[in-house]
Formats: C-alpha cells, sequence, structure tokens
C-alpha cells in the first residue's frame, strides 16, 4: 500500500506564539481508516488543516498523494483540494441552496458538466438515504441530515483523501452513528478517511486505528484502538458533543 | 472542461444578477448617468475636434515674390517651401491669378484697374499642424527671395489654445467620472461578495480554480457596465443625431456625423463593460486575497 499521507516532523506555532502541533510524525496508507484523538485544543483540528493547505507548517513536511503541501503554488492549491474533501462539524451548507443544489454545486465548480452533476447527485443523495430531501433547503433538514448532506457533498468529487473534523460534534447518538457509518461505507469504497473526534463512542465502535494527541504532540498510535481513557475529556451534559452518549451506542454497520 | 466552466460561469452570474437585481437595477442606473456624462464629454470633444480640424484646414501663409525674381525661380522657390516637412501644401499663385482674386475681392476695382498689376508671384502654404505656422512663416520670411509675408489671423492660434485647454479640461473629468464609476462597480461587487462568502469559501475548499471563483463576478461586473453604458448610448446617440440635423446650416463647421453613432454607442458600451470588469476585479482580488474564514 502506497502513502496517502506523510507527515514528516511537522511543526506548527501560529504567529502569535501559540505551539500548535510539535515535531508531529504520521503515515496513513491509501484506504486507512484514521481516528485523530485527543482534548478539545491539543491540536487535531490544525492537523486536518495541513492537509489540505489552510495551514502551512512552520517546521517538518507534509506530503498528500505524493504532493509536498507547503510547496504547492497558490495556483496548485485547488487541484489538492480536489483530492481532499473536509467535512466540518459546523456542516458549512449552503443555506439558499437546496440539498440537490449544494452538491451540484461542488461538482460544477470543479469543471463538472451540468449533466455529470445531473448522474453523480442524485446517487449521492441515494447513498447518504437523501434522495426523497433533494428539493429540501438545509434549514428544513435535521442535524444528522444536514450532516449527512456535507458528507454526500464532500464525496461527490470522490477524493482520494476525506477529512472530518469533528463530523458528530453536533449530533445525537443516533445521527453520529449513521455519519460514522457513511465514513466507514466512503472508506470501504477506496477513499482513505482521517477523523479529529473526542467522541469515544464511535471511536470505540468502530476500531479503527487510533492516533492520540496531546499538547500537539503524537503521544500513541494504536492498529485497532479504543479512545485512549487518559484522554477522556470530563462529560458535558449541555454541551453539543457527543463524549457522553447517553442514548444507545451508534449502530454501527447498520444503513443510515 | 473550458465548456462546462464557461456554463457554470454564466449560470451562476445569471443566478445572481436575478438574486440581487435591485442593487443590480441601482447600479446600472449610476453607471448609466456617469456613462452619460462621459459619453457626452467624448462627443462633445469630437464634435469639437473636427469643428478645430476644418476651421484650422484654413490657416495658411501667404508670402510675396521679390518682384525682381523671374516666374521660373519664384516657382522653384515655391517648390522648396512645399518641400518642407511642416508644410501640409503650397499653391503658385501667379501676380495675374493675385490680381483676379483682389478683383474678386474687392468691389470698386475701377482705381485698382487704373493701377495696372501691382502684385508680384506669390504662395500660398498650409501648415500640418496649427504649432508649425510661426515657425514656418518666420522661415519663408528669412528667404531672401521673400519680399512680405502675410499670416492667418490670430484667432485660429487662439482657437488652437481654447480648443487644447478645453480638451484637457474634459478627458480630466471624464477620467474622474470613469474612476467613479469603477468604484460604483467595486463596491456593488463588495456587496454581492460580502452576500456570497460562504459560496467562495465552498467554492475554494472543494478545489475551483480563482478564475472559476473570481469570474462569475467579473461577468456580473461587466454586465452592469455594459448594461449602463447602452442605456446611456441610447439617449445621447438620438440626442446628437438631433442636434446635427437641427443646427445644419446654422454654422460652417462638420460635426460628428450620424452614420459613426452605431460605433460611438459600440465603443460607450465597450468602456463601460471594461469599466466593470475593472471594478469587480477590484473587489475580488482583495477578497480572495485576505480570504474569509466560515462563520455561522
Amino acid at each position: 500500500m502506497a502513502a496517502q499521507v506523510e507527515i514528516q516532523n511537522v511543526s506548527l506555532v501560529y504567529p502569535n506564539g501559540v505551539r500548535a502541533l510539535t515535531d508531529v510524525t504520521l503515515t496513513v496508507e491509501a484506504g486507512e481508516f484514521v481516528f485523530l484523538v485527543g482534548p478539545t485544543g491539543h491540536g487535531k483540528s490544525t492537523l486536518l488543516r495541513l492537509l489540505n493547505r489552510e495551514e502551512v507548517a512552520t517546521k517538518g513536511k507534509v506530503l498528500v498523494s505524493g504532493w509536498d503541501v507547503a510547496a504547492l503554488s497558490a495556483r496548485r492549491v485547488p487541484f489538492l483540494r480536489r483530492k481532499v474533501a473536509v467535512v466540518f462539524q459546523d456542516f458549512r451548507l449552503l443555506p439558499m441552496r437546496t440539498a440537490w443544489e449544494n452538491i451540484a454545486f461542488a461538482l460544477r465548480v470543479t469543471g463538472k458538466s451540468h449533466r455529470a452533476a445531473l448522474r453523480a447527485v442524485p446517487e449521492v443523495l441515494a447513498q447518504v438515504g437523501l434522495l426523497d430531501k433533494a428539493d429540501d433547503y438545509p434549514s428544513e433538514l435535521s442535524a444528522g441530515e444536514q450532516q449527512r448532506l456535507a458528507i454526500a457533498r464532500a464525496a461527490a468529487t470522490r477524493p482520494q483523501l476525506l477529512l472530518a473534523d469533528e463530523p458528530t460534534g453536533s449530533l445525537d447518538p443516533q445521527s453520529s452513528g449513521q455519519v460514522i457509518n457513511l465514513l466507514a461505507e466512503i472508506n470501504a469504497g477506496d477513499a482513505t478517511v482521517i477523523v479529529a473526534t473526542h467522541d469515544p463512542a464511535i471511536v470505540n465502535a468502530l476500531r479503527r486505528r487510533v492516533v492520540a494527541l496531546r499538547e500537539g504532540r503524537v503521544v500513541s498510535d494504536i492498529a485497532e484502538g479504543t479512545y485512549p481513557a487518559d484522554l477522556m475529556e470530563p462529560a458535558s451534559p449541555a454541551g453539543p458533543g457527543s463524549d457522553s452518549l447517553d442514548g444507545p451506542p451508534p449502530a454501527v454497520g447498520e444503513k443510515p | 472542461m473550458i465548456w462546462n466552466s464557461l456554463d457554470f460561469v454564466f449560470h451562476e452570474a445569471a443566478l445572481q444578477l436575478k438574486r440581487e437585481r435591485l442593487i443590480a437595477i441601482a447600479t446600472i442606473s449610476t453607471v448609466a448617468v456617469l456613462m452619460l456624462l462621459v459619453g457626452a464629454i467624448v462627443l462633445f470633444l469630437l464634435d469639437l475636434h473636427l469643428s478645430a480640424g476644418w476651421t484650422l484646414g484654413e490657416v495658411d501663409v501667404w508670402a510675396c515674390f521679390d518682384s525682381d525674381l523671374s516666374r521660373e525661380q519664384a516657382i522653384a522657390e515655391a517648390a522648396k517651401i512645399g518641400a518642407w516637412p511642416e508644410v501640409r501644401s503650397h499653391l503658385f499663385v501667379s501676380k495675374e491669378e493675385g490680381l483676379e482674386w483682389l478683383h474678386r475681392k474687392v468691389a470698386s476695382s475701377a482705381a485698382l484697374k487704373e493701377l495696372g498689376n501691382p502684385l508680384p508671384d506669390g504662395v500660398r502654404v498650409w501648415v500640418k499642424e496649427p504649432r508649425f505656422l510661426a515657425p514656418v512663416a518666420q522661415r519663408i520670411e528669412q528667404m531672401a527671395s521673400i519680399d512680405s509675408v502675410r499670416r492667418s489671423d490670430d484667432f485660429f492660434q487662439r482657437v488652437v489654445r481654447l480648443k487644447r485647454g478645453i480638451s484637457w479640461a474634459f478627458v480630466i473629468v471624464s477620467v474622474l467620472v470613469s474612476v467613479a464609476g469603477v468604484f460604483i462597480v467595486h463596491n456593488t461587487v463588495r456587496l454581492s461578495l460580502h452576500a456570497r462568502w460562504r459560496e467562495i469559501y465552498i467554492m475554494q475548499l472543494v478545489g475551483a480554480t480563482r478564475a472559476i471563483t473570481a469570474s462569475p463576478f467579473l461577468l456580473e461586473g461587466a454586465v452592469h457596465g455594459a448594461l449602463g453604458s447602452a442605456l446611456a448610448a441610447c439617449i445621447l446617440a438620438p440626442l446628437h443625431m438631433y442636434f446635427v440635423s437641427a443646427t445644419e446650416g446654422l454654422w460652417a463647421v462638420s460635426l460628428v456625423p450620424d452614420r459613426a453613432m452605431p460605433y460611438f454607442a459600440l465603443c460607450l458600451v465597450v468602456a463601460g463593460a471594461s469599466l466593470g470588469i475593472a471594478g469587480s476585479a477590484l473587489s475580488i482580488r482583495r477578497h480572495l486575497r485576505h480570504g474569509r474564514e466560515w462563520q455561522p
């Protein structure tokens, strides 16, 4: 298996002096499913932002599909981003466009024809179980449906690497299960998936590779791991995070 | 690929023009007012240029040869003057032709007839540009074969200076008005960018190139500019045509002809579209350079 992501001795210090990452080295093979875990503010999101060149490392090297991300010219960055799709906790959907249009928009801006969009959009909407909601606006969808739509948009461009930054952070346990199953399904279709999360339930349910970050450093890397107990955050009943699952655990393997 | 992108760009620009039609109407009408001003200035300058050109066509130097000079020598001297680079054309005027002209000009020519023909051979010289008039007259005056030189009235020189002054003043006004137009479109597109920052963010996130991201906005700016200018041209061209027909025969100057109006309108529309593109480019460049983080 070829390396999809190679992070070599990467450090990142923000202009205000905050050190986000320190000497991180990590390799992710093509087709892998990796959980990046750790408490909030310990570098998970920053690491993901390095992979689609939203941030540039102050030291070290980041290679994605063999491309040296920091060395890419501004002109080449869009072509990197066509290989690397991102899903966020807050979905980042276009409120003035329907579910169908949100996905078609992502396809059209990357040069796909209207005809190609007509073929691809129903396919991905069906994959995430939202075909009957194609004409609904994001505000008419539940949080779980919005996240599935965001995943559909990311998957529609057939990325080699899918990054998910706290994808279940705003969801109830059942929706979290559906979302994580979708990500696993996309991974089964050959895309490499990296999920940053501090949600132990989904990590423990899926039992995939778990890379733990603490204070910007990799502290453990386990092939079929669970959420490290020492990195658990205190439960916050009012918060949107699903560190503590009051409801039933996500039904992994079940279709959304 | 390129057709897909073009199709997307046109579709998005049309969608936004439809969605933000009130802003579009406001911009188009403001651009129309500005282009009306610019167009009127340009037409006035063209009219002025044509009129001044016609008037200055009459500017000449009249030199009389020394009466001792033979006809052949006078013709040769006249040809020498005609070969100067500043000279547009020359006309040898024999003393007989000169007398005939004098008879035509002076009504009571009985006394003149008694005098015989006191005129020497002469040459009429037209210069290429009015500014050459003085130096050419001076140079002719210095020739040994020349007895006297008469220049066209100073009035023409004053016309030239006035035309130059007016032209510069109006060019400066046009430039200022055009810059104002650029900023109006710039501000409209800024409003549009502000309203659509989410779409731009998503475009950049999924891998749209800068060209694809910027193109719908540039097209929008071009449409604002072109429609505003077309509106201005629709008002200006008929007005000028009416002015030309209404003043026909009132004065002996030429104005921009009616047949030139479609070209004038086309130039105005192209200028307006360019102005719109410049305004949009200014906004989108700034926006893309500084970017914007997603905010809920």
